[in-house]
């Protein structure tokens, strides 16, 4: 249900994208210092104010649509998803389209754009223990380990291979855990996420994403 | 009173082969442990949750008796849980027992203050001291309201079978490469979650565990990483692989054996003469403990 709602977001979104260098033109001139996306030569430049047009100002995401935020993960990690994407290793239509037109240089920039932007992380509240059990416990009867135990405290992310979970979209979170599971996505370095993906039920993946995105009702804790 | 009981259901297992056992009792299966939620919500289970908390972020709870950046449930998997990574709950089934590394019966308590004076390069809480009685009550709450296999087999580190070829440095820093890098680091450091959490334990080097913690030794360290390594990959390392690896993690210097007399032959000849330890022996340049911050 989740993947056909973004699917068909996202190629609204992409008719959006086509739209920008008009859309963000006045603005472009007197904000922005990149150029923005433009054919020719051996690729396309990065443009911060097209990948904004989607991943909201300063790669906050938006979780209606479930698109990730991008500021402050690791400059390697967004790096490697866009090559992924360019390759058509990690599936999906609007962010293929794009990154196939991006040089190596603009991958390059885009990814060292939003890693240098401070990461926003969002206070994680669970109303039972069942809600957070996966993400800080893990089922080790199944040899799951927590989320946790390789993303970091509260999924704050760590080094360049663990991104931070905390504040992603739930709808993003899901639509990654089931593209693990199917493939359509790298499987992770030593195919780690792939392997757990596999083991996890949808309402394990359902309870982890709305875990991470700080949207499981809470008893302690602030409202984000 | 407990041991009674545990000694009883012990017996009554063995004699009648589970009859009057526990309803679900896993007579033959892994052990049942309870879950947090499980923790009762009055002054033993304060201790019980402050325990917990001491096993987590042992650096942050229990600090001046930590000398580096592990915390207990680095190892002991699923927070002193999992079966074959040392859990605490059978390891508090287990004592008082006679250990030849101080030729005497030791307490569970006791352990726990090994723990703290070699794997975590500290020292010993005082017996008593609300650390070890907060330790003590966890591991406890978790045996009492566990339904325990009688033969305890997850307790410990399950033994591996010596390997094929004896274990060699070079083959070991590929296997640590290709399998280990990723979340210890490239020089065995660890790694840091962005908030600055330590999140993956250094293996070598002088945040990490000295040369008197039974990591050091590698049959110890080879048979915890068959078992327990990548973490969600266990058992997927062949036994050679384990072997090698834990070759390169324990050639490598790490802070110094507490019991260190001022000379590394006496230290070796005293409390490192077996082919396990590679306390005293020159590997990859380095005559190990004898330069006690790692220089690798």
């Amino acid at each position: 249900m989740y993947k056909t709602k973004y699917f068909e977001r996202g190629k609204a979104s992409l008719k959006a994208l086509l739209f920008l260098p008009l859309a963000f033109g006045t603005h472009a001139e007197t904000s922005l210092s990149q150029p923005l996306i433009s054919a020719g030569g051996e690729g396309s430049k990065f443009s911060e104010a097209a990948c904004a047009g989607c991943h909201g100002n300063e790669g906050d995401g938006n979780a209606a649509e479930g698109i990730p935020r991008l500021r402050g993960l690791s400059a390697t990690y967004l790096r490697e998803q866009l090559q992924a994407f360019a390759s058509d290793e990690r599936k999906n239509p609007v962010m293929n389209s794009i990154a196939q037109t991006l040089s190596t240089d603009g991958i390059t920039h885009a990814a060292n754009y939003y890693a240098q932007l401070p990461p926003l992380y969002r206070p994680l509240g669970v109303k039972a223990e069942s809600d957070n059990e996966l993400a800080t416990h893990g089922r080790w009867g199944e040899n799951i380990p927590s989320c946790d135990d390789c993303h970091g405290p509260e999924g704050k992310g760590v080094g360049e291979n663990f991104p931070a979970l905390n504040g992603q979209p739930a709808l993003y979170l899901e639509n990654q855990l089931q593209a693990f599971q199917k493939g359509s996505r790298p499987p992770g370095p030593l195919h780690l996420m792939e392997n757990i993906a596999k083991k996890l039920s949808d309402a394990d993946i359902r309870t982890i994403s709305l875990y991470y995105s700080g949207s499981t009702p809470m008893t302690t804790g602030g409202q984000p | 009173m407990k041991y009674l009981i545990t000694v009883a259901l012990l017996m009554t297992s063995l004699t009648t082969l589970g009859n009057g056992l526990p309803d679900g009792h896993p007579e033959g299966g892994a052990s049942i442990l309870p879950a947090d939620h499980d923790i009762p919500k009055d002054e033993f289970g304060k201790m019980v949750r402050q325990g917990q908390l001491i096993f987590s972020n042992t650096g942050q709870f229990a600090g001046a008796y930590v000398g580096n950046d592990l915390s207990c449930r680095n190892c002991h998997l699923d927070q002193g849980r999992k079966a074959g990574s040392a859990p605490l709950w059978a390891a508090f089934l287990s004592y008082p027992a006679y250990r030849a590394k101080n030729h005497r019966v030791n307490t569970f308590a006791e352990r726990l203050q090994e723990c703290f004076v070699y794997s975590m390069n500290g020292k010993a809480p005082p017996l008593g001291d609300p650390i070890l009685v907060a330790l003590e009550s966890y591991a406890y709450w978790m045996e009492k309201n566990a339904k325990i296999n009688p033969l305890l087999q997850e307790r410990g580190i399950p033994q591996l079978q010596k390997p094929g070829t004896p274990p060699s440095y070079e083959r070991g820093k590929t296997v640590y490469a290709n399998n280990c890098a990723l979340c210890h680091g490239t020089s065995g450091q660890g790694r840091r979650a962005n908030d600055g959490h330590m999140v993956f334990p250094p293996l070598w080097g002088d945040r990490s565990f000295n040369w008197g913690a039974g990591m050091a030794h590698l049959n110890k360290a080879a048979a915890y990483i068959k078992t327990n390594m990548p973490l969600s990959l266990g058992g997927s390392l062949s036994d050679q692989d384990a072997w090698d690896v834990a070759y390169f993690m324990d050639g490598h210097n790490r802070p110094q054996d507490p019991r260190y007399t001022g000379s590394v032959d006496e230290t070796r000849a005293l409390f490192h003469r077996t082919q396990n330890s590679l306390y005293g022996h020159l590997v990859a340049g380095h005559v190990l403990g004898n330069d006690p911050v790692s220089k690798n």
